[in-house]
């Protein structure tokens, strides 16, 4: 029966795991949050929070009015990670799916192929898996951020301006890391399934190269995919936020949660609650991408082993 | 097992090969003058050519790439492009020192703890024990070094004062000095291997105690734990070899940023100064080094794996 | 009478499969007396591993002995503790598993698993333990265990693995041994081996021994009593000679019927088959579990579950109707509907498809053995192979592994291309690679494929893998309408409602799945279908009603059919011709009666010679070869069978590839002994075997 209603019984047997479901609802409700923050935000995210004097309320601790207290320089926390939200899961989301997009396109057309085209493209995306991804993200931000500032083709200069050079680079770096990742998941998958009688049917009936990966390798490998999908979702994340506290993500005036951590960090003694709330909401977001992702492939590999 | 070692090695040097190419490629992708850059705008065209010229920058790409590939394995790693030029390589080594300290120490916390973890949930498969390891160990695993580096500052650094907040390193210190500043750091670097490795040491631990082997020494009549420390144990821990090794390239990048929450002088947080700085000899050389020692780090897995697996052993 | 080794009274296995526990063994009486070989025969779900690994109280980590008691050395092992069994296993009782590869320790040496077991229930020291070890190699015909003992599993050949799980259990004279499915995983020469030594060896150590098996023809020769399981009950227990003379169960019957060789060579008629399929652990009943199935079921059998009863002698069986079968008031069994008339083009003349001299390698010489230096390590799994399809024919290939039968397959319809060689198809050239042929070639040559749990999508519906196959080789571009016309018809040609277009390949069973898959094949009208390894992977009720369906099919359209198997006796049903392959060799290629009959080759004089015959009075072939099969990446020089050959003849055999030598009747054998001479000693060797 899973073929015919394989979405609502895959949710059925999430909803089957505790853990996996509290952990899918804290993921959507911070998807909701990078999408409608800014609207429920209660200030600016840069907006300066004064006093009655019209002095900026520097670090005041979490009170009824701003329920997570303020920043060295007076803006509500709170608001700041609402509108941080955004950039802290929206860049990575969009950068991640362009990763999974591409991958599964290399996976497949790889696996099923085979010889010196194969060859060619894993050596390829090894020696990119041989630099660990953070050093790998650090040099190309060294040099794609200059690039882009300075480009003069047409067309890019107005997406440099629209989106920031930075966040354009952090996009591509995240696409460069993880498309080598999900295009090895993806081609060991489509080995899996290249030489089942039904593929070498489709063969033996002359079909073309694209109907055969799409329409019957795609969807066994498609599970896959969504579970490796979410998983470096997570992981773009924790680069971003982790690159953002380097002083290197995304920049200022984007109040993107690992930034807010830096920033955070000299007065760590005198207001711990600056750093402590971005803190947690990296943290609570990231295990539960994690916990959410563990639930799905669970559920998926006991739908493989009771065929 | 000859033929395997030289595939493995070939492989292993082809593929760092190319990953120089790309370093050197993103390096030299830099627009404009890196000449400008460095010496900022106001720097008059006879400078530039002067710093072209003593860095070799006016040469054709090729020829640059294969004298400076050239130069970094004679051990001339350049001079930095920051005020004075100082040499490269007697700063990135002692950095590099610094960081293998780090990284030795985070291992040794790591592999032990996470390979009893991984052992103790799969003997106890679907038991509290094992939920329990397996939330923790994904929960852990994702959490960036900075967001438990922090934490743990906080509480055992400024809250308990056990350990220092920063790492003022100096020549004269003792065992237990460096103990107590490689401690917090290297928990942390271990948070992320901790998860990782628990976790594949389980499902490789679950793995083998399916196969079929483990039915025939059970019906031997052998006890329990003679089957798994005799039988199992060696199977199961052979993958985990291969993890070991992948998560010394994560704990490579962790490396840079838990040195920079800690203030550590190693190679971590020299690398995000270059980057800063886009003080490109120095970020070249860290980078080269990284990816050898991760490289190296694979091929001497992938020898332990072939010596420890009949299998290939025999081949 | 003897104290039995071992009893099982009443006893029921449950597992618990979606926080349920379902029953997949019940009831279970089964008695072993000493010196008896018990054969335990059903087909898969029945329970039969389940029940053999249970009566050693081995239980996966998921079930448990719901009721009943095994009574051992008089005490009930169901009962007894975890620690107690410890001192059992192994030493009183060993297990001879299915799959001797998997059940080795891959990163241990032979011979410190073997002494193992001696160390720890005979208290010998590791030294005495490698000694013993050596000599149980001995024991079970192992040339030089002294090496052997240094090996580790993966060096050794499967039936060497196997001998060396066979002289594990027996090296601590256990008082029972169980065997589940020993052979399975071995080619059928060895298995006769295999089977030979299991049989002489239980009788010598005076050991008693359970036979967990699918297979009726080794249960007849190896096995003195037979217990014959479905759906997790005994259906019926007796003799080996009354069993197989006369079957008291509707079960038993339909199982014995439906075997290809039962029709005693009258290939035109078609097998008795048992209709449906086997009930899941979940579905089975609480009346008589074989009533859905049964062709003589009656009210009583729906409403009511059949005690399991002494019946004739000593025998026991669950049937309300055993004593009008007894009588002979009732036959149990489906009748064959008939013979096959065949839609006759045979006189047609020209061939559908001829291949001359197909030769196929595999093996990568890679750019690092270039620079080694090494020399090429290629593996000739096809050797200059040629043969011809008649019109309405059915070619059968038959090989054991390693023969190339599937290589050649593969090749004929292009998933591989052959090296070298050429190919006709209708009279046409049929180019070697899949790319070159046009649309025509691919619609008049269609495949089906070994394993129908992966020959259909199981993304996609029986509608969609049908009608996208119709439409893409069709002439003509078919309308919507006409393609579910056609999928209509099809889907009645191979016995299945038209409601099946809409269901997922998860919603068949094995036997559907592989109806769908001859659906497909015979969709577009194909000139020639290959077929490899049809019923393979098919328990032989379901085995039966696919045979009979490829010969329908035949015979109602009229196309030509090469069928691949490694079951000669499934070959000789299907086919007019028959291709005896070895090591990527053709070794004799004649009709089907001859080559079944009087085979000339030495090869498929051994080959028919160790196919287990259902049948415990006719004698066990007796040409036995030494060693397993060379692997093709050493193949022997000269004739490829010369290594293992009874016949050989000196050097020559060694040194020269042997000549076809062909008959007037198009019969051709590969052999260096002149035919007249094969003609002889055939005659001289093969009265005992009834066909």
């Amino acid at each position: 029966m899973r073929n015919e209603h394989g979405f609502i019984n895959f949710i059925r047997q999430i909803a089957q795991r505790p853990v996996a479901l509290v952990s899918m609802v804290i993921v959507l409700i911070f998807i909701l949050l990078a999408v409608i923050g800014p609207a429920v935000a209660p200030y600016e995210f840069d907006a300066i929070q004064r006093g009655e004097d019209r002095r900026a309320l520097r670090n005041t601790p979490p009170s009824t009015t701003y329920i997570m207290g303020t920043d060295s320089r007076g803006r509500d926390i709170f608001s700041r990670l609402l509108w941080g939200a955004r950039d802290t899961i929206g860049l990575p989301a969009v950068a991640s799916l362009l990763a999974v997009s591409i991958g599964a396109l290399i996976g497949l057309s790889t696996g099923y192929v085979g010889g010196w085209y194969d060859e060619t493209v894993s050596r390829l995306m090894d020696s990119l898996l041989a630099i660990p991804a953070l050093v790998l993200a650090l040099v190309m931000i060294t040099t794609i951020v200059p690039i882009l500032s300075n480009t003069e083709v047409l067309g890019l200069v107005q997406l440099v301006d629209f989106f920031g050079a930075n966040n354009i680079s952090l996009t591509v770096v995240i696409v460069l890391l993880y498309v080598p990742i999900v295009a090895r998941v993806v081609r060991s998958a489509t080995l899996n399934v290249r030489d089942l009688g039904y593929i070498e049917a489709a063969k033996l009936r002359g079909e073309s190269l694209l109907y055969i990966l799409f329409s019957e390798i795609f969807p066994s490998v498609l599970p896959s995919l969504v579970v490796e999908g979410s998983l470096r979702l997570s992981y773009a994340i924790f680069l971003v936020a982790s690159l953002g506290f380097l002083g290197l993500g995304v920049q200022p005036p984007s109040p993107e949660w690992g930034r807010m951590v830096l920033d955070a960090r000299n007065f760590m003694t005198e207001a711990p609650w600056t750093m402590w709330f971005p803190v947690l909401a990296i943290a609570s977001l990231i295990i539960s991408i994690n916990l959410m992702s563990d639930g799905m492939r669970r559920v998926l590999r006991n739908e493989i082993g009771r065929e | 097992m000859g033929r395997y070692v030289i595939r493995r090695t070939l492989t292993l040097l082809l593929t760092v090969l190319l990953t120089s190419i790309i370093i050197f490629a993103l390096t030299q992708l830099l627009p404009g003058d890196v000449a400008k850059l460095v010496m900022g705008r106001e720097a008059s065209p006879s400078e530039i050519d002067n710093f072209n010229e003593r860095f070799g920058l006016d040469k054709p790409m090729p020829v640059q790439y294969v004298r400076w590939l050239g130069g970094f394995l004679t051990g001339e790693w350049g001079r930095s492009y920051i005020q004075g030029n100082p040499p490269v390589r007697p700063l990135v080594t002692e950095r590099m020192a610094n960081s293998l300290r780090l990284a030795g120490f985070t291992l040794l916390l790591a592999v032990p703890t996470s390979i009893l973890l991984g052992i103790g949930a799969a003997l106890n498969e679907d038991s509290w024990l094992d939920n329990a390891i397996s939330i923790v160990s994904l929960s852990v695993v994702g959490l960036p070094e900075f967001v438990t580096g922090i934490v743990l500052m906080n509480i055992f650094a400024l809250g308990l004062g056990w350990f220092e907040a920063t790492s003022l390193v100096s020549d004269t210190m003792s065992l237990l000095d460096w103990i107590r500043i490689l401690a917090l750091p290297a928990i942390t670097a271990s948070f992320v291997l901790i998860g990782y490795i628990t976790r594949m040491t389980r499902a490789s631990m679950i793995d083998e105690l399916k196969k079929s082997y483990v039915r025939t020494a059970t019906l031997k009549g052998l006890p329990r734990p003679t089957i798994i420390l005799r039988h199992v144990l060696r199977n199961a821990l052979l993958p985990t070899i291969t993890v070991i090794a992948i998560s010394i390239g994560w704990l490579m990048g962790g490396i840079v940023v838990i040195e920079n929450v800690f203030n550590y002088p190693g190679m971590g947080s020299e690398l995000v100064s270059a980057v800063e700085k886009k003080n490109i000899p120095v970020l070249q050389a860290i980078t080269m080094i990284i990816v050898f020692i991760f490289a190296l780090a694979n091929l001497l897995a992938d020898l332990l794996y072939a010596l420890l697996n009949p299998r290939i052993r025999l081949e | 009478m003897a104290t039995p080794v071992i009893e099982a009274r009443n006893l029921s296995i449950d597992y618990r499969i979606d926080k349920q526990w379902l029953n997949a063994v019940c009831d279970i009486d089964l008695t072993i007396n000493p010196l008896q070989i018990h054969g335990l025969v059903g087909e898969s779900g029945s329970g039969k591993s389940t029940l053999g690994l249970g009566m050693m109280r081995y239980l996966d980590s998921n079930a448990r002995i719901s009721q009943g008691e095994i009574l051992f050395n008089g005490d009930d092992i169901a009962r007894t503790s975890l620690s107690q069994m410890r001192s059992i296993w192994g030493k009183e009782i060993s297990l001879v598993p299915q799959n001797p590869l998997d059940s080795l320790n891959p990163s241990m040496r032979i011979g410190k698993q073997m002494a193992e077991v001696t160390m720890l229930h005979m208290g010998l020291s590791q030294k005495e333990a490698l000694q013993t070890a050596i000599q149980a190699l001995e024991h079970v015909k192992i040339a030089d265990p002294e090496q052997i003992i240094r090996h580790y599993p993966h060096q050794l050949s499967g039936g060497m693995q196997q001998r060396v799980m066979i002289a594990m259990a027996l090296s601590t004279r256990p008082k029972l041994l169980i065997l589940d499915e020993p052979t399975t995983a071995l080619d059928v020469t060895t298995q006769a081996v295999i089977l030979d030594l299991v049989r002489e060896l239980i009788k010598e150590e005076e050991a008693a021994a359970l036979y967990v098996s699918h297979d009726l023809g080794t249960v007849a020769q190896l096995c003195d009593y037979v217990t014959v399981l479905y759906a997790g009950e005994v259906m019926e227990s007796a003799s080996v000679q009354d069993l197989f003379a006369k079957p008291l169960h509707p079960y038993t019957a339909g199982l014995l019927s439906s075997l290809p060789n039962a029709n005693h060579g009258e290939r035109n008629s078609r097998l008795s088959t048992i209709d449906g399929v086997a009930p899941s652990l979940a579905e089975r009943s609480s009346v008589c579990v074989f009533a859905e199935r049964c062709p003589v079921a009656i009210e009583k059998c729906h409403n009511e579950k059949p005690p399991l009863e002494q019946t004739v002698g000593n025998r026991l069986g669950r049937c309300w109707r055993w004593q009008e079968i007894d009588s002979g008031d009732i036959i149990p069994r489906n009748k064959p509907q008939g013979f096959i008339t065949e839609n006759n083009q045979k006189e047609k003349s020209g061939l559908v498809l001829a291949a001359h001299t197909i030769s196929k390698q595999f093996g990568e010489y890679s750019l690092l053995d270039r620079l080694l230096g090494h020399e090429k390590n290629y593996v000739q799994a096809v050797q200059d192979v040629s043969l011809g399809v008649g019109h309405s024919m059915t070619v059968g290939i038959v090989g054991e592994s390693g023969s190339g039968k599937t290589t050649l397959a593969r090749a004929i319809v292009a998933l591989i291309s052959a090296d070298s060689g050429t190919m006709e198809l209708l009279g046409t050239p049929l180019p070697v690679e899949l790319n070159k042929r046009d649309k025509n070639a691919l619609s008049q040559l269609r495949m089906i494929f070994q394993n129908p749990n992966d020959a259909l999508n199981p993304y996609q519906t029986v509608e969609t893998t049908l009608g996208r196959t119709f439409k893409v080789l069709s002439k003509e571009n078919p309308s919507a309408t006409e393609i579910s016309e056609r999928i209509e018809e099809v889907l009645q040609a191979v016995g299945l409602a038209a409601a099946y277009a809409t269901r997922y390949p998860n919603q068949l069973s094995g036997g559907e799945k592989q109806r769908v898959a001859l659906a497909r094949a015979s969709i577009a009208n194909p000139a020639l279908i290959i077929a490899d390894e049809p019923t393979s992977s098919l328990d032989v009720s379901v085995q039966a009603t696919i045979l009979n369906l490829l010969k329908d099919l035949r015979a109602q359209r009229g196309a030509s059919y090469v069928v691949i198997s490694h079951d000669l006796d499934v070959i000789h049903y299907l086919s007019d011709w028959i291709v005896v392959m070895y090591l990527g060799e053709i070794m004799e290629q004649g009709s089907s009666e001859k080559v079944y009959e009087l085979p000339m080759h030495p090869y498929t004089e051994a080959l028919l010679s160790a196919i287990p015959v259902p049948d415990p009075t006719a004698r066990h072939g007796h040409i036995r070869l030494d060693g397993d099969i060379p692997s093709p990446r050493n193949k022997p020089t000269g004739c490829p069978f010369h290594t293992r050959c009874p016949r050989y003849i000196g050097d020559i055999c060694k040194h020269e590839a042997p000549p076809i030598r062909t008959t007037d009747d198009g019969h051709q054998i590969r052999c260096h002994i002149p035919l007249d001479d094969l003609a002889i000693t055939q005659k001289q060797s093969t009265p005992e075997r009834t066909v």
